[in-house]
C-alpha cells in the first residue's frame, strides 16, 4: 500500500466488499444525511411561512430593513463556491493534484467570504437596534411585529452561518488530505471528496431559498 | 477457562474466540466498532434508564394511593412524571429494540461483515450517553417539571425548572437516533449478501429499515423545536406567546410532527420481534409475507400524516381537526393486517409456548387493545371526553409497555442464547412473563375505567371516588416490578452459570443461527449465498418437533 | 481490482465545461431574481422568487450534485426530504389557513372569518382564537 495512503482510512473498509459498495454506500448516507437536514431546516421554513401569511406587511417592512446587496453578494459567493466544489470533485477524479488544491482553496476562501460579509451585516443590524431579546428598539413597529421578522432572519441565518462554518471545517480536512496527495494517487478513495461536497452544495441551495425569502420580500 | 458447575453439562475445554472473549480490555469495549459490541453497550445503558424511568414510576403510583398530596408536592409531582416520560420515551423506548436487538442482528440477518458505518454506530451510542448525562445532570440540579410535552408559553416563559438542559439532552440523543436510522438504511440498501433479495429478508429488517424512514425524518424535527423552545427561553420574542403575535399551536405542530412518528418508532421494532419469534414457535411460514412488510412500511409513512390528533382540543381549527381524525383512522389498517397475518401464522402452527412465545402472545393481545383505544381516540367527539384523562395513559401504556416491552423482553430472551452462547431457566422465565402479564393488566386496565369516568392525567389530587382503581393500579405496579427484576436476576445469573445454548437452540431459520452461539466478530468465516426465504419451517417433520 | 479508482462509481459525471455553464446559469438566475423583485408583479412576487429558488436548486442538484447523472435509488433518497417537508407544510397549513391566519383569500371557505391579530403588545395574554371557530355573526359552519 502506497505511504500516503496509509494515513486514510484503508482505500476498502472491512465492513465492504468492494468499492463500488462502498461508494454506494457512502454516497447514499451523504444523502439521507441530507434528508434529516432539509427537516431540520424545514421547521424553521414552516413557522416562517405561518407568519409570513399572517404578517405580511410585516415581512415587507423587515425585508426591506436588510442589506440587499450584502445577500445577493452572498448568494453570487456562494453559488462561486459550489462550483470550486463541484470542479474538486471533477479534479479528484481525475488525479490532478493541483488543480484539486486551488479549487479546494477557493472554496474556503468563497466561504470566509461569505461568513465576512454576513459578519458585516449582522453588525450593521445591530447598531440598528434590530436584534430581537438583545436591543430591540420598539420604535421600529409599534405593533411589535416585527420582531417575529427579525426572530426569524437571525435564526435562520445563523443556523445556516454555522452549517457554513461546518463546512468550512471539512473543507479544510480535505485540503489537509488533499496537500498529502491521499485523494490523487493511484488507487486512492475519493468518496470524502464527494460527499463532503454534497454537503456543501446542500448548504448552498439553504441559503437559494434563504435569500428571497428574507431580502426579497415584496 | 469456564467454569465448572454441578448444573452444566462438561463444558468443551476450548471455548472459541468470540466477539465477547476477543478482548477484555476497557478500552476494547469503549472504542470498539463491532456492532454486536455495540448492541451490548447499549443494552447496559437502557437497562439503568429503564431503572431510572421506573424509579419514577414507582413514586408516582405511590403518591396516587391517596386522593390526596401525600408523599410529594405539587412541584414535585410535575416533575415526576415529567421525568418518567423523557426517560422512558427518550433513553429507553426510542432506543430500546433498534439499537440492541436491531444493532446485533440486522448485520448478521443479512449476511454482513458489520453496519455500514461502524465509526458513526460507536458515535451513535457516546451521542446517547452524552443525551443521558445531561439528563442526569437535570435531574441532579433539580429536574424539569413541563410535562415531556414541553409545551410553551409555560415551557418558554412560566417556569424556572431546566427546560434548556433537558431539551439539550434530548437534542443530542436525537442525533444519537439519526445516526442508527441512517445506518440501518444505507446498510439494508448496499450490503446484502448474494441472494438476499428484498424478498427473502426476514420481516425484522423490513420493519427495522421503516423505524428507519421514521427516525431519519422525523427525529430533525424534534432537533428544531427544541432548538426553538431554547432560543425562546432565552430571547423571549414569542413566537409561541399569543400576547406576542406568536402561537402556541405552531409548537404544538412542530412538536407532534416527531411526536406522532416517534411513537411508531417505538412499535415498529416490536412488529421485527414479533415475526420472528412467532414463526420459530408455530414452526411455520409467515402468513402474508408481502403484507407484512409493506404493512410496516405503510405504517411508517401514514404515521407522518395524523399528528393533529394530539391537538383535537388545543385550539387546531375544526377542519384539520376532521382531516387528521380520518387519516388516524387509515393509519390503524396496515397495524391491523398485521396482527391477522400474525394470527393466521399461528392457525394450524406446532406451537409451543416457550418463553419468547409468552412475551409475543401477551404482545398480540395487548397491542391489540392499546390499537383499539387509538381507534377510539382518533373519533374526534370521543377525543374531546377522555382527552388528558387516564383513559389516554391507559392507552398508550398499553402499546408501550403492553406492547413494546415486552415484545423487547421476547427479543431478548429469543435472542439472548445467541448473544450469549448460555440458556436461561425455563420455568422461572415462564412464571416470570406471565407475572408481567398480570401486573402489567391489573395496573393499567383500570386505567382506562379511571379515566372514562373522568380522573386527569399528570394530577395527584383527585377525586375520592377513583381511589379503589388508582389503589389496584398501584397494586398491580408492585407486580410488575416483581416481573421485571426476575430476568435482570436470572439472565445475569445465565450468562454466567447458564448451560451451554449451541448455535441454534430453538432450531430457528435465519442467518444469525447459522452462526456459533456467541458469534466470531467478523459474524461469518465466508460471506453466505442466500437461495430461500426466511421462514423455511415447512420443510420440516412433524415429529422432529 | 484493477479498475482505476476513477471509474469505481458506476454511472458518468458532469464535465468541467458542464459545470462552467452551470454556473453562469445560476448567475444569470440570482440576477434575474433580483430584477423582478423590483418590478412590482403583486401578488406573484413570492410565487416567481421561489419559483426560480427551485429552478436554481434543480440546477445544482442535477448538476453539481450529480443527481442527473445518478441511479433511480439516490433519485428517491434525494426527493425524500422535499416530499416529507411537504407534507409538515400541506397538514400544517390546513389548520392555518382554516383558523384565519392567512389573508382572506376567496376561494377559501368564507364561513371563517379573519382574525386580525391584535394591535400592540398586551400585558395580559390575549385568546382571541377558540376551538369552534365559527364567527357570531355568520352563524356557525364548525
Amino acid at each position: 500500500m502506497p505511504e500516503a495512503a496509509r494515513h486514510l482510512p484503508p482505500t476498502l473498509a472491512m465492513q465492504f466488499e468492494d468499492p463500488l459498495q462502498q461508494h454506494e454506500a457512502s454516497t447514499l448516507g451523504m444523502w439521507t444525511f441530507l434528508a434529516t437536514e432539509i427537516l431540520f431546516f424545514g421547521g424553521l421554513f414552516v413557522s416562517y411561512t405561518v407568519f409570513r401569511l399572517a404578517y405580511p406587511e410585516t415581512w415587507h417592512t423587515g425585508s426591506h430593513h436588510l442589506l440587499e446587496w450584502a445577500g445577493a453578494t452572498n448568494t453570487g459567493v456562494l453559488l462561486a463556491s459550489s462550483l470550486a466544489v463541484a470542479l474538486a470533485v471533477h479534479f479528484a477524479e481525475h488525479q490532478r493534484r493541483t488543480a484539486l488544491l486551488l479549487s479546494l482553496a477557493s472554496a474556503l476562501l468563497l466561504g470566509f467570504v461569505f461568513l465576512g460579509i454576513k459578519g458585516i451585516e449582522y453588525h450593521s443590524e445591530y447598531m440598528e437596534q434590530l436584534v430581537p431579546g438583545i436591543n430591540f428598539n420598539p420604535a421600529h413597529d409599534p405593533s411589535g411585529r416585527l420582531q417575529l421578522f427579525f426572530f426569524f432572519y437571525f435564526v435562520m441565518t445563523a443556523l445556516h452561518a454555522l452549517h457554513m462554518l461546518v463546512g468550512i471545517g471539512l473543507l479544510g480536512f480535505l485540503l489537509y488530505h488533499a496537500g498529502r496527495g491521499h485523494f490523487t494517487v493511484p488507487g486512492a478513495n475519493t468518496n470524502a471528496v464527494e460527499i463532503i461536497g454534497l454537503y456543501w452544495h446542500f448548504v448552498d441551495c439553504v441559503w437559494i431559498f434563504l435569500f428571497p425569502l428574507l431580502y426579497l420580500v415584496r | 477457562m469456564t467454569l465448572l458447575t454441578p448444573s452444566s453439562p462438561a463444558p468443551a475445554l476450548v471455548v472459541p474466540e468470540n466477539y465477547l472473549n476477543e478482548s477484555f480490555s476497557l478500552r476494547s469495549w469503549l472504542l470498539t466498532t463491532d456492532h454486536k459490541r455495540i448492541a451490548i453497550l447499549y443494552m447496559l445503558s437502557i437497562t439503568f434508564f429503564f431503572a431510572l424511568g421506573g424509579l419514577a414510576a414507582t413514586l408516582m403510583r405511590l403518591e396516587l394511593l391517596t386522593p390526596h398530596s401525600t408523599m410529594v408536592s405539587d412541584d414535585t409531582y410535575n416533575k415526576l412524571f415529567t421525568i418518567h416520560g423523557v426517560i422512558m420515551v427518550w433513553l429507553f423506548l426510542i432506543p430500546s429494540i433498534p439499537t440492541t436487538l436491531g444493532n446485533f442482528l440486522i448485520p448478521m440477518m443479512i449476511g454482513a461483515r458489520d453496519l455500514a458505518f461502524p465509526r458513526l454506530n460507536l458515535l451513535s451510542w457516546y451521542l446517547f450517553m452524552i443525551g443521558g448525562t445531561f439528563i442526569l445532570v437535570m435531574l441532579l440540579f433539580g429536574g424539569v417539571d413541563t410535562g415531556w410535552t414541553f409545551y410553551p408559553p409555560l415551557s418558554t416563559s412560566r417556569v424556572h425548572t431546566y427546560v434548556i438542559l433537558t431539551a439539550a439532552g434530548v437534542f443530542v440523543t436525537g442525533f444519537s437516533s439519526i445516526a442508527t436510522g441512517l445506518n440501518f438504511i444505507v446498510t439494508v440498501h448496499t450490503m446484502r449478501c448474494p441472494g438476499m433479495t428484498w424478498h427473502r429478508l426476514p420481516l425484522f429488517i423490513w420493519s427495522h429499515y421503516a423505524t428507519s424512514i421514521v427516525l431519519v425524518m422525523a427525529t430533525p424535527v424534534l432537533a428544531i423545536t427544541l432548538a426553538l423552545i431554547a432560543v425562546e427561553r432565552i430571547f423571549h420574542v414569542g413566537i409561541f406567546d399569543p400576547a406576542y403575535g406568536g402561537d402556541p399551536i405552531l409548537f404544538e405542530h412542530l412538536f407532534w410532527f416527531y411526536s406522532h412518528p416517534a411513537v411508531y418508532i417505538m412499535i415498529l421494532p416490536s412488529f421485527a420481534v414479533v415475526s420472528e419469534i412467532i414463526t420459530c414457535f408455530s414452526r411455520k411460514n409467515i402468513f402474508g409475507y408481502a403484507f407484512v412488510a409493506y404493512a410496516s412500511i405503510s405504517i411508517a409513512l401514514i404515521g407522518f400524516l395524523v399528528w393533529g390528533h394530539h391537538m383535537f382540543v388545543s385550539g387546531q381549527s375544526t377542519y384539520a381537526g376532521l382531516t387528521f381524525s380520518l387519516l388516524s383512522f387509515l393509519v390503524a389498517v396496515p397495524s391491523a393486517i398485521k396482527v391477522f397475518n400474525w394470527t393466521a401464522t399461528l392457525y394450524k402452527g406446532s406451537i409451543t409456548f416457550q418463553t419468547p412465545m409468552l412475551y409475543i402472545l401477551g404482545f398480540i393481545g395487548l397491542f391489540t387493545v392499546g390499537g383499539l383505544t387509538g381507534l377510539f381516540l382518533a373519533a374526534l367527539p370521543i377525543d374531546v371526553h377522555v382527552n388528558n384523562t387516564y383513559f389516554i395513559v391507559a392507552h398508550f401504556h398499553y402499546i408501550m409497555v403492553g406492547g413494546a416491552v415486552m415484545a423487547y423482553l421476547g427479543g431478548i430472551h429469543f435472542w439472548f442464547p445467541k448473544m450469549f452462547g448460555k440458556l436461561f431457566p425455563t420455568w422461572l422465565s415462564q412464571l416470570a412473563a406471565i407475572t408481567i402479564f398480570l401486573g402489567f393488566n391489573l395496573t393499567f386496565f383500570p386505567q382506562f375505567v379511571v379515566g372514562y369516568l373522568g380522573m386527569p392525567r399528570r394530577y395527584h389530587h383527585y377525586a375520592p371516588e377513583f381511589q379503589i382503581y388508582n389503589v389496584l393500579s398501584t397494586a398491580g405496579a408492585s407486580i410488575l416490578l416483581v416481573g421485571y427484576v426476575l430476568p435482570l436476576i436470572y439472565l445475569l445469573w445465565a450468562m454466567r452459570y447458564g448451560p451451554a445454548a449451541g448455535p441454534n437452540p430453538w432450531r430457528a431459520t435465519g442467518l444469525e443461527w447459522q452462526t456459533p452461539s456467541p458469534p466470531p466478530t467478523h459474524n461469518f468465516e465466508h460471506i453466505p449465498i442466500v437461495a430461500r426465504g426466511p421462514y423455511d419451517y415447512l420443510e420440516e417433520k412433524p415429529q422432529n418437533a | 481490482m484493477t479498475q482505476s479508482p476513477n471509474t469505481w462509481h458506476s454511472t458518468r459525471r458532469p464535465s468541467s465545461g458542464l459545470l462552467i455553464i452551470n454556473f453562469i446559469l445560476l448567475l444569470v438566475l440570482l440576477v434575474l431574481t433580483i430584477w423582478l423583485a423590483h418590478l412590482d408583479l403583486q401578488p406573484y412576487n413570492g410565487l416567481l422568487a421561489l419559483s426560480i429558488a427551485v429552478l436554481k436548486t434543480l440546477l445544482v442538484a442535477l448538476i453539481f450534485m450529480h443527481l442527473g447523472f445518478s441511479t433511480k435509488v439516490t433519485w428517491v433518497f434525494a426527493l425524500a426530504g422535499v416530499v416529507w417537508l411537504g407534507i409538515f407544510f400541506a397538514l400544517s397549513l390546513t389548520d392555518y389557513i382554516s383558523r384565519g391566519w392567512a389573508p382572506r383569500m376567496d376561494n377559501i371557505s368564507p364561513a371563517i372569518e379573519f382574525i386580525p391579530p391584535p394591535p400592540g403588545i398586551h400585558s395580559h395574554p390575549v385568546v382571541d382564537q377558540s376551538e369552534n371557530p365559527g364567527p357570531p355573526a355568520h352563524g356557525s359552519a364548525g
